[in-house]
């Protein structure tokens, strides 16, 4: 037995050789060029109401489109209410003060250039959060940098919601996901942010991914309905399964979404002395009982 | 159908076809391979397995697979490097039905495919049908792919043992009674695993697969011949408590063949099959199970009926109580499963007709009736997904039928002893429908059946061809076209995924293709140098509601041109070389037209489906084999070198944004294998 454990090494080492020869590389896609296609993004939440309006760009452009001005964008809500959006030409959106109520049903309409588009989406009361932070946590071998959060809502049905974690301003994870098979006093939110390893090899290609000292954490928790979470899923896998999301709207061709929702927001700074360790205990975080 | 047989039973006396009996160690050489046969042979789009030419072919890691052999045939493609599915004629692996025995598997592969399910050591022959296929078979709308075991010597014992790079095999075969009942047994099991089992890292992982072949053959009398037919193969593979992955196929096939009189014969064949696959996760406070299964119990019976030297009949029915578990999971605490069952018939009659001196008919009809049980909920559902409706039905009730008549033509017309013109019409049905997220078959296929609301996949395919035989058999050429559409193929909405819905109806969309094309051969069947270069030029195509703005679009599995050369060279009376090159034109893919941002995240906007190739797939591969013919054994050492040429051959193609960079956006293609050698021993006794 210890004989053959002296060549385990070497038979592993050319199973593995053999099995991951993998390769990637670089490749240049000769990149279909479409019409601009207009591409609105509204929400009305507990914070007020706003609506993007931005035109698509070419595949190898690598320069964010700005805000369009000049359409008429107007929310009306199911209680009989209406909400002309103004245009705020610093921030490049149509912006309201007039906040959401859950359970009430919005429609969005918007004209421009003579085009007409318009969705509808219900408002649902918004989670409590009840704990939340970073923390350690083992996966097969490696320590992982994780972030969870526990959160409850009332309804009993199943509930959707889409958590979006910006860091620093910029978007760093996001998920649509729902309740299903949850207590919907305990749902947990987990979010995989990097590998012990990743941080220290400190890789320009995983920078994207690397959470640093310092770095200023916004985490949105979103009540959604279904209309927007199915939007958000198939949004999600567009990449995978090459193809457009539904059409969120109705009447001329456009792409986004709208979405009536409360909104949680929870800052903090990440830091690795405030990080729990839980690379021991797998699978029990935050001692939560399910 | 015994009654009738006896009525044919008076008839006067011709030669009938010979029970098989398969009772030497040597390898077999399907007989209709011959040139001569293939000219002869009335069904057009069917191609003859030679398994013991394909053993001598280089494949990936040396493990020799039927599977990976067909697909060097032509209009036959591989789903990718570590598929063990295969695509023929544009349809999907989805639309094959594979029969061991008679008995159904599905997902034939093991370690995700990699390599198939079928150990070459036990399989007689099989016969590939594209398509074009005889009304005795049904259940599949794109090929047949029909596999037969060996039967055991009936007069000595006899061993074989081999061990390749990934897994060892050992088979044995002889006679229990002398002339009257013999066995064959084998297994096959990889053993990485035990390797891992030894690292203090790795020994919770786990990695392996397994499968077990017996068949016992008994002459009950002068007139009646039963073989038990059974099959079980497995694949576990698991990542400590997090992951794990298993699926297995078991069969159990019991055949009585009975002599009625000695130009009437009859095969009743009774058959279990169960397929079961099983996924769990859990990990991040996510803890996923699912479970699914097909099982069929089945009765076969067939009557053959060879009248006169230029007529032979078959005719047989067939029921087929089938149990699909479309999905049963634990979603944290959610347990939802969905369930059902159906009886399918089926009755046919095939006519073989020798028309006159030069033209030969095989003219069938096949009545298939699919009824939908009770016992399940079944729904009305909304054009959104949502259930609009349920119905309760109870136990075993009749939900619907589906009455499906599928006639089948195949024309021979010999224009001399060395050419002959083929032609021939099919339809066929198959009410079982694989729903897939990825391009290839993975555990974690969902089934359904048809039901009040999935109708039955049915396709019609017409084709032509021209076959030629040169230099008294030394080589020979052929060339067929076909031209075939297909109803009722159901995928996935954009945006699900198996999990998203217990109730498959609700996420899943039909719609119709159709795929036409040109497959030549040419074969060099005798001397030291035999081979072949197979080329097929096709198109597939696909449209369903909601996808490609409601137009047809070019399927991912289209493939403008595929070519095979295969050559086997025997050097020496120990040494035998061979060499397989194989080119496609790359994978439809669907690229990106432009990009846009939403929620804070940069997403594109796909103006085409399938509107872009990949670049082309080809490899090299290169076989050697030495055999030591010694007086109580036969050993060989097979080596082998795959992708001789180390071409990294596209995977996968993933396109991200990068607006750091000028361009904007990246390509990243992955490749799997670069150049891999092989090594296998192999001793007969």
């Amino acid at each position: 037995m210890k004989k053959m454990k002296r060549y385990i090494p070497c038979l592993l080492l050319l199973l593995a050789c053999l099995m991951a020869g993998s390769c990637k590389k670089e490749i240049d896609i000769d990149y279909p060029s479409t019409a601009p296609l207009p591409v609105i993004e509204g929400s009305v939440s507990n914070e007020g109401m706003e609506v993007s309006i931005t035109y698509t760009r070419d595949v190898t452009d690598s320069v964010k489109t700005k805000g369009v001005g000049g359409a008429l964008v107007v929310v009306t809500a199911s209680d009989g209410t209406s909400e002309t959006l103004a245009y705020d030409g610093v921030t490049g959106k149509y912006r309201s003060e007039a906040k959401g109520k859950p359970g009430l049903t919005y429609t969005l309409e918007v004209t421009l250039n003579g085009r007409h588009y318009k969705a509808v989406s219900t408002m649902h009361e918004g989670f409590e959060v009840w704990e939340e932070g970073f923390m350690w946590w083992t996966v097969l071998d490696n320590r992982m940098v994780i972030y969870e959060l526990l959160m409850s809502h009332g309804q009993e049905q199943p509930n959707y919601y889409c958590y979006r974690m910006f860091r620093n301003g910029k978007m760093y994870r996001w998920q649509a996901s729902d309740s299903r098979g949850r207590i919907n006093s305990m749902i947990p939110v987990t979010v995989m942010c990097m590998s012990e390893k990743m941080a220290e090899e400190n890789d320009e290609e995983d920078r994207e991914s690397i959470l640093y000292e310092g770095d200023e954490i916004e985490m949105q928790i979103l009540s959604i309905d279904r209309t927007t979470f199915d939007y958000l899923k198939s949004l999600a896998a567009s990449g995978r399964t090459t193809a457009n999301p539904y059409r969120n709207f109705e009447g001329d061709e456009c792409l986004g979404y709208f979405s009536a929702h409360s909104i949680r927001r929870i800052h903090r700074t990440f830091s690795y002395k405030d990080m729990k360790d839980y690379s021991d205990t797998p699978n029990s975080l935050m001692n939560i009982t399910d | 159908m015994l009654l009738l047989a006896g009525l044919l039973g008076s008839m006067p006396s011709l030669a009938q076809e010979p029970v098989v009996m398969q009772d030497t160690l040597a390898d077999v050489v399907v007989s209709s391979h011959r040139p001569a046969d293939r000219i002869k042979e009335v069904q057009i789009g069917v191609e003859k397995v030679n398994i013991a030419e394909l053993g001598r072919v280089p494949v990936l890691f040396g493990e020799r697979d039927i599977i990976k052999g067909i697909q060097l045939l032509p209009g036959v493609k591989q789903e990718s490097d570590v598929s063990s599915g295969f695509q023929v004629r544009g349809g999907t692996s989805a639309q094959n039905l594979i029969l061991l025995d008679d008995a159904t598997i599905y997902n034939a592969g093991h370690l995700m495919g990699l390599f198939s399910t079928f150990n070459d050591d036990v399989l007689q022959g099989a016969s590939l049908y594209k398509g074009m296929i005889p009304a005795q078979l049904g259940g599949a709308t794109s090929s047949v792919l029909d596999i037969d075991t060996k039967a055991g010597n009936q007069h000595g014992h006899h061993l074989s043992a081999t061990i390749g790079l990934l897994s060892a095999k050992l088979s044995a075969q002889g006679p229990l009674v002398k002339d009257k009942l013999s066995y064959f047994v084998a297994g096959r099991r990889s053993y990485m695993d035990l390797f891992l089992k030894a690292t203090e890292d790795y020994k919770d992982n786990m990695l392996n697969f397994y499968d077990l072949n017996a068949r016992f053959d008994f002459r009950a009398g002068p007139k009646d011949y039963l073989t038990l037919s059974l099959f079980n193969g497995r694949d576990n593979l698991g990542l400590e408590d997090m992951m794990s992955m298993k699926w297995s196929n078991t069969s159990a096939v019991l055949r009585w063949h009975h002599d009625m009189t000695d130009r009437v014969y009859n095969t009743l064949a009774l058959i279990a099959s169960d397929y079961r696959s099983d996924v769990s996760i859990d990990v991040l406070k996510t803890d996923y199970a699912m479970q699914g299964y097909i099982s069929h119990l089945a009765m076969k019976d067939e009557l053959t009926w060879q009248p006169t030297a230029k007529h032979k009949l078959k005719m047989g029915l067939q029921t087929d109580l089938i149990a699909l578990k479309s999905a049963e999971w634990d979603i944290n605490l959610l347990h939802q499963k969905e369930k059902r069952k159906a009886w399918e018939n089926a009755i046919w009659v095939n006519e073989e007709w020798q028309a006159t001196s030069r033209m030969q008919l095989s003219a069938g009809l096949r009545l298939d009736a699919f009824t939908v049980l009770g016992g399940a909920p079944f729904y009305e559902i909304a054009a959104n997904g949502d259930i609009a409706h349920t119905y309760n039905y109870k136990s075993g009730k009749f939900v619907k039928t589906y009455l499906l008549l599928e006639p089948r033509l195949s024309v021979n017309y010999k224009l001399s002893d060395a050419a002959s013109l083929k032609a021939g019409y099919s339809r066929t049905s198959q009410n079982l429908h694989a729903i897939r997220n990825a391009s290839m078959s993975m555990p974690f296929d969902r089934y359904t059946m048809s039901s009040n609301i999935v109708k039955p996949q049915t396709a019609h395919q017409l084709s032509l061809g021209y076959m030629q035989m040169v230099a008294d058999g030394d080589y020979d050429f052929s060339v067929e076209g076909y031209y075939k559409t297909v109803d009722n193929v159901y995928d996935y909405r954009d945006g699900k995924a198996f999990y998203s819905e217990i109730e498959i109806e609700r996420i899943i969309l039909g719609g119709k293709g159709r795929a036409y094309g040109l497959e030549a051969m040419l074969h060099k069947n005798n001397g030291p140098l035999t081979g072949w270069v197979a080329y097929t030029l096709s198109w597939a195509e696909n449209k369903i509601d909601g996808i490609n703005q409601n137009r047809w679009y070019t399927a991912s599995n289209d493939r403008r041109h595929d070519i095979s050369v295969v050559g086997m060279y025997k050097l020496s009376r120990r040494w035998e070389l061979s060499a397989t090159w194989v080119y496609n034109t790359g994978q439809a893919m669907t690229v990106p037209g432009a990009k846009y941002e939403a929620g804070g995240d940069t997403f594109y906007y796909y103006p085409q489906r399938n509107g872009y190739r990949a670049p082309a797939y080809h490899h090299l591969d290169l076989g050697a084999i030495y055999t030591i013919q010694a007086r109580r054994f036969t050993s060989q050492w097979s080596f082998g070198l795959y992708n001789v040429y180390n071409h990294y051959n596209p995977f996968a193609i993933t396109i991200s944004n990068d607006d750091q960079k000028p361009s904007g956006t990246k390509a990243t293609q992955t490749a799997l294998f670069g150049i891999v050698p092989s090594v296998s021993y192999t001793i007969k006794f």
